[in-house]
């Protein structure tokens, strides 16, 4: 986390919005962001483990979760009100999340015995926006819609195993814990950015982004033969400071 | 996956002295320790007590002044698995300084407070003198030369023998031969022997048919991996239970029932893990249910309530050699499955024409191992009434499994039912015996039709007259009218079965005594009724009118 934030520092922050090119206007944006992302899904997992010559279902399930958001990004005039933009966003968190598994009987075939608990799962999304950018401007305010494809880099810790523990007669287990692997993947997705400026002054100002990204990816876990499918991104809302020149 | 259990799982080494100790204790158990304590057939007046509530007074105090002044002794000690706090003392009764054989009371211990008192005590000992006129190594050579060629007597233990109106000074011995392992008694003074008990419990020897193959389901194995090989030996459970495979040869059973020897070479083994051999399978797998039904049913730890380990042989003689055998051992080893006290197993594999392997029955295992509970407990003696009363609550645990087991699992058993050996018996009517209606095999359904008691056809009836029991416990199960009294009754319904199994099964662990008879068990499970439900309680209700229906008072 810590070395992720610092990358940050450095990576340096996106534009938003593009201006066009105006008498009074600077060519080029920069703009930092902080905030929040608004989640739909983190994550469903469904995959087997093999126990007792049987199946043994499990699903881990992520709860929806609002979680902080970084954003930066550069943008350019190209056209009139036509420019190009590169934003980064960075989301991550640790926290717990739901494991359910039925384990089969060992003496009884189709008897599983359900067990459940929580396992700390860690989620990291790097995201970078490529976008055209369309800008209206006027004497205080500056306004962009934008759009484009999505890079999405995700480091998703995904649950493996499940440990339990059973004694005679054996008619109920007891979860134990969850074994995670992070899985990292790179997807290309897309995204639509709302931008609002305030411009206090001809090189700075303060806004508000509106974006919505999202791409799908998929893992194989269990020996490849189950895939789990996780839906990235979702709404983000974040503030910051605009630099213009 | 990481699974924690109990039991832990050793490694190789480790595994290797778990068959080493599971072979080992079979051949100390098959034929030492517990045969001890074995059957006696007596025949003889006895007082029977069953006391509690107001009656108990008189006797609670009597049993004190006699485990005073030696007429009593303490036995086992059981905890009550059914009732906290309770406990129940096995008292044996003394003469002069001598063992009655049979002679038992039962007190049944709330903290310091007796609850009741029950089983059967022999007043009138009366014998000229406790010195034996022959000398031990004689009455062990008269067993054994009534036993047959080749076998041999454990050391004998001198005690009086109530007969009748009188009572016998006997040394009583156990003895192993090439077919059998019997207890005999013989006269201190002169030598005869004055009566003999098989230990083997076997179940009735069929008709002839032509059948089948065992049922074909499948079921989960607990084996034991050791280098490269699966043994079936389940280590899941707390008793470790093992299932030999003779393979059908007659030297080989010949030589164990001579010596007592198991070895790891007889275990049952498979090189996958996928067991071929069906009767290995169902006898093994069998096995571990019934000890589940007795756990979970019951809260009672295998046979002896200590866990003692569970050994089961299939194929004692080959079904290919039925034809070359002579009947008897066809019918005890082919076409019959048997106990052997403490905690040992016969399967046979059926001729396949009467019966199919009866490892695939598991009312035939669930009766073999109650044999083991009753002789861990109650000891009935198996002959007449006393032995009618081990077959019946055998079938009745072997009803008890089935339904615990099979209701609502689909699968090619028949059951659950009322039914004895139905699924392994291939020709008409399609089982051995009846608790619904004991008339179809010809068995009886009413005291006043009871035969063979005293002689020695079927050990005194034991499994015949077994039906009048097991009716009353499915009247009182299923209701129904009895076809002699005419008696009707309602019954607590099948849903309620195990109410009434634990009745039964709190009667013959904690009331009932060697020499028990159908009064006796009418009483004690009328007993456990009154304990378990309370005495006004459907269950006691219903269950008296079963009695009734069955003519037994």
């Amino acid at each position: 986390m810590r070395r992720s934030i610092f990358a940050l520092g450095v990576l340096v922050l996106v534009a938003v919005p593009v201006s066009a090119q105006t008498a009074w206007g600077p060519r080029n944006r920069v703009s930092f962001n902080v905030g929040a992302q608004f989640e739909t899904e983190r994550l469903l997992q469904s995959f087997s483990l093999d126990e007792y010559l049987e199946p043994a279902p499990v699903t881990a399930r992520l709860p929806k979760k609002t979680l902080a958001s970084f954003d930066g990004g550069v943008a350019t005039n190209l056209y009139g009100p036509i420019g190009a933009g590169l934003a980064v966003s960075y989301t991550s968190n640790r926290d717990d999340g739901a494991v359910r598994a039925g384990f089969p009987h060992p003496f009884y075939f189709e008897q599983l015995r359900d067990v459940s608990g929580a396992v700390g799962v860690q989620h990291t999304e790097l995201v970078t926006h490529l976008n055209l950018v369309y800008l209206v401007t006027s004497q205080s305010l500056d306004f962009s819609l934008s759009a484009g494809p999505s890079v999405f880099k995700i480091d998703q810790d995904l649950v493996v195993d499940v440990d339990y523990v059973e004694e005679y007669p054996y008619d109920v287990a007891t979860f134990s814990s969850a074994t995670t692997e992070r899985a990292k993947q790179t997807k290309v997705g897309y995204n639509v950015t709302a931008d609002v400026t305030w411009k206090a002054s001809r090189h700075w100002g303060l806004g508000l982004l509106a974006r919505f990204s999202r791409a799908k990816v998929a893992y194989s876990t269990a020996g490849g033969g189950d895939v789990s499918e996780m839906e990235v991104g979702g709404f983000q809302a974040a503030g910051g400071i605009r630099l213009m020149y | 996956m990481k699974t924690i259990r109990d039991r832990g799982r050793g490694n190789a080494a480790a595994k290797l002295s778990a068959h080493a100790a599971a072979v080992l204790g079979a051949s100390l158990l098959v034929f030492s320790g517990g045969l001890a304590g074995g059957q006696e057939p007596v025949r003889a007046r006895s007082q029977g007590v069953m006391a509690w509530g107001i009656a108990l007074g008189p006797w609670a105090s009597r049993v004190d002044v006699m485990l005073g002044d030696g007429s009593l002794d303490f036995g086992r000690l059981q905890a009550d698995t059914m009732i906290d706090g309770r406990v129940h003392e096995r008292l044996g009764q003394y003469h002069d300084g001598l063992p009655v054989f049979g002679g038992q009371l039962v007190r049944q211990l709330d903290g310091r407070r007796t609850v009741s008192i029950s089983g059967r005590y022999f007043d009138d000992i009366d014998i000229p003198t406790t010195d034996a006129g022959i000398a031990v190594g004689e009455a062990s050579e008269v067993a054994e030369r009534a036993a047959g060629l080749g076998a041999r007597a454990e050391p004998p233990i001198l005690g009086i023998l109530p007969r009748g109106n009188r009572s016998v000074l006997v040394y009583r011995t156990t003895v192993r031969g090439p077919w059998d392992v019997r207890t005999y008694f013989v006269n201190a003074s002169t030598g005869a022997v004055e009566d003999s008990a098989s230990q083997i419990r076997h179940q009735e020897t069929p008709a002839v048919g032509r059948g089948i193959g065992v049922l074909g389901d499948q079921k989960k194995v607990s084996s034991d991996e050791l280098a490269g090989s699966f043994f079936a030996v389940d280590l899941l459970r707390p008793a470790v239970s093992v299932t030999f495979a003779f393979n059908g040869g007659e030297g080989r059973l010949n030589s164990f029932l001579e010596s007592g020897l198991l070895f790891d070479s007889d275990i049952a083994e498979s090189s996958s893990n996928t067991w071929g051999d069906s009767a290995v399978v169902d006898a093994h797998v069998y096995q571990g249910w019934v000890y589940d039904y007795y756990f979970k049913r019951f809260g009672r730890r295998g046979l002896d309530d200590a866990n003692v380990e569970l050994l089961s042989i299939v194929h004692p003689l080959a079904r290919s050699q039925a034809s070359l055998y002579p009947p008897e051992l066809v019918g005890t080893f082919i076409n019959n499955a048997a106990y052997l006290h403490p905690g040992l197993m016969f399967y046979g594999d059926g001729d396949g024409q009467a019966f199919d392997y009866f490892a695939g029955a598991l009312d035939v295992i669930a009766h073999e191992m109650t044999h083991g509970v009753m002789s861990f407990t109650s000891d009935l003696v198996y002959r007449d009434e006393s032995g009618a009363l081990n077959e019946a609550f055998s079938d009745v645990m072997a009803v008890g499994a089935e339904f615990f087991h099979l209701s609502g699992r689909g699968g090619p058993q028949k059951g659950p039912n009322f039914l004895i050996g139905e699924d392994v018996t291939l020709v008409a009517p399609g089982f051995v015996r009846s608790l619904q209606n004991p008339s179809v095999v010809g068995d009886p359904d009413h005291y006043s039709l009871r035969q063979f008691i005293g002689t020695d056809i079927d050990d005194g009836g034991v499994h015949f007259n077994s039906a009048i029991v097991g009716h009353a416990f499915y009247l009182a199960v299923a209701g129904g009218t009895n076809r002699v009294s005419g008696i009707s009754v309602q019954g607590v319904g099948i849903a309620n079965i195990e109410r009434m199994e634990r009745i039964f099964y709190r009667a013959f662990t904690f009331h009932l005594t060697p020499l028990a008879q159908f009064s006796d068990a009418r009483a004690a499970t009328l007993l456990a009724a009154a304990e378990l439900y309370g005495s006004g309680s459907p269950e006691r209700v219903q269950l008296q009118r079963a009695w009734d229906a069955v003519g037994v008072q």
